[in-house]
């Protein structure tokens, strides 16, 4: 696998998480990261280093949003949320992966191995 | 527990980014490090340790910069630093120079010599560093995609501008057509305009601009200035010079300043508007190995 098509799958992946979860709610960094490693009983995690180029990056390109406001202690943190750009991004990109997954599938017997 | 925010602060001195942003994403890092800190804390036996294992979530602190900084521009090669300052630092140089153009065309008697032309346009320069220094302290609210096409635009405007003054300070061949109407043709700036039409596309294309806007940046003196001649000149011509002469005298200065400047400009870029911009496509090569680059997304 080159380091191009590996980086893809990373950086999708990535993303496809982060839509996911903030399409049910809005998040802060560290909800971000400890939701994906509680969801996916830590075969995905985040840390710091990861979480943030990822999230700005989206926000920059229009997929998200962060915000400002307290959280449930009264601390102030940057809520991230999906914009309707994101939001139009995520079923697409949820029927790549399922495709992409169901390809691997039927070549390599992943989903049964 | 330790001061997450100035250990954050201290550990990305060197991220380049506008100092409210900067400010917010220390703020940010700061907060999710306590939050960490504070949970590891109720397993560790000591705060030190605690700490320990908190930091442990960044293993390099300046590829972690470089990956923010990256994130938040709009892929640049160049420093927030350089950007800030080059081109208000260009525009002004343009400013500068157009109106150097303007006023020393009046001044010819006072300085015949070519040097001499151009000493009072040098000594102007301190001043336009010191706008330039003023003009980066505002240059954030500018996106960073007007920022990129203004080195385009001043590279246009001061070549073409620039070439004119010189090439009117010496002697050089000219080409005279005396049908259907006369007109002299300054032939070397002209041979000039090409270059500078050619510099001006390929910067627009390195800035990711479409390919109607490397057009309009590469011909963007001739069009400006027959815009300025319709609206100004014309009107001025009609008072002066009355009907049919004041078309015919319009004609002769929009083909000399204007339409054939601009088809010389239009052949430089003529190359440059054939290819597609430079990052047009989804995954950039360089973006996808920047990728790489960083610390692995998922782990």
């Amino acid at each position: 696998m080159t380091k191009r098509i590996r980086s893809q799958i990373t950086r999708g992946s990535a993303e496809l998480a982060i839509l996911a979860l903030l399409a049910d709610q809005s998040l802060y960094g560290f909800e971000i990261a400890r939701q994906i490693g509680e969801r996916t009983n830590g075969a995905l995690t985040f840390t710091l280093a990861s979480l943030y180029p990822l999230l700005y990056e989206m926000e920059k390109r229009g997929s998200v949003e962060g915000r400002w406001q307290p959280n449930h202690a009264g601390r102030d943190r940057r809520y991230y949320r999906l914009t309707p750009a994101g939001r139009k991004q995520l079923a697409p990109l949820r029927q790549e992966w399922r495709a992409f997954f169901n390809a691997l599938d039927a070549l390599a017997g992943v989903s049964h191995a | 527990m330790p001061d997450w925010k100035k250990l954050v602060r201290e550990r990305l001195a060197m991220l380049n980014l506008p100092p409210s942003a900067k400010k917010e994403v220390i703020a940010e890092l700061a907060a999710h490090l306590e939050e960490i800190h504070e949970k590891v804390r109720q397993t560790c036996v000591t705060d030190a340790a605690a700490v320990e294992l908190t930091l442990q979530e960044i293993d390099n602190w300046s590829v972690l910069a470089r990956n923010i900084r990256r994130a938040k521009s709009e892929g640049e090669s160049m420093n927030y630093r350089t950007k800030s300052l080059l081109w208000p630092l260009a525009a002004v140089t343009w400013l500068g120079a157009s109106l150097s153009v303007m006023v020393l065309q009046r001044t010819d008697r006072l300085y015949p010599n070519l040097i001499l032309f151009y000493l009072p346009w040098l000594a102007t320069l301190p001043l336009v560093c010191a706008a330039a220094a003023y003009l980066a302290q505002r240059a954030n609210p500018i996106n960073d995609r007007i920022k990129r096409l203004w080195l385009s635009v001043t590279v246009t405007w001061l070549g073409a501008s620039l070439s004119l003054m010189v090439m009117d300070r010496i002697d050089h061949p000219n080409l005279t057509l005396r049908r259907p109407i006369p007109v002299t043709f300054n032939l070397p700036w002209l041979a000039m305009l090409i270059l500078v039409g050619a510099a001006g596309a390929y910067l627009a294309q390195r800035a990711d601009a479409p390919r109607k806007t490397r057009l309009v940046v590469a011909t963007s003196p001739a069009l400006l200035l027959g815009i300025v001649m319709l609206l100004l000149l014309l009107p001025w011509r009609f008072a002066v010079e009355g009907y049919p002469w004041a078309f015919t005298f319009f004609a002769i200065d929009a083909g000399n300043l204007a339409v054939v400047p601009g088809l010389a400009l239009l052949l430089g870029a003529l190359p440059f508007l054939r290819q597609r911009s430079a990052n047009s496509s989804l995954l950039p090569e360089d973006d996808a190995n920047a990728s790489m680059g960083r610390t692995a997304l998922l782990e």
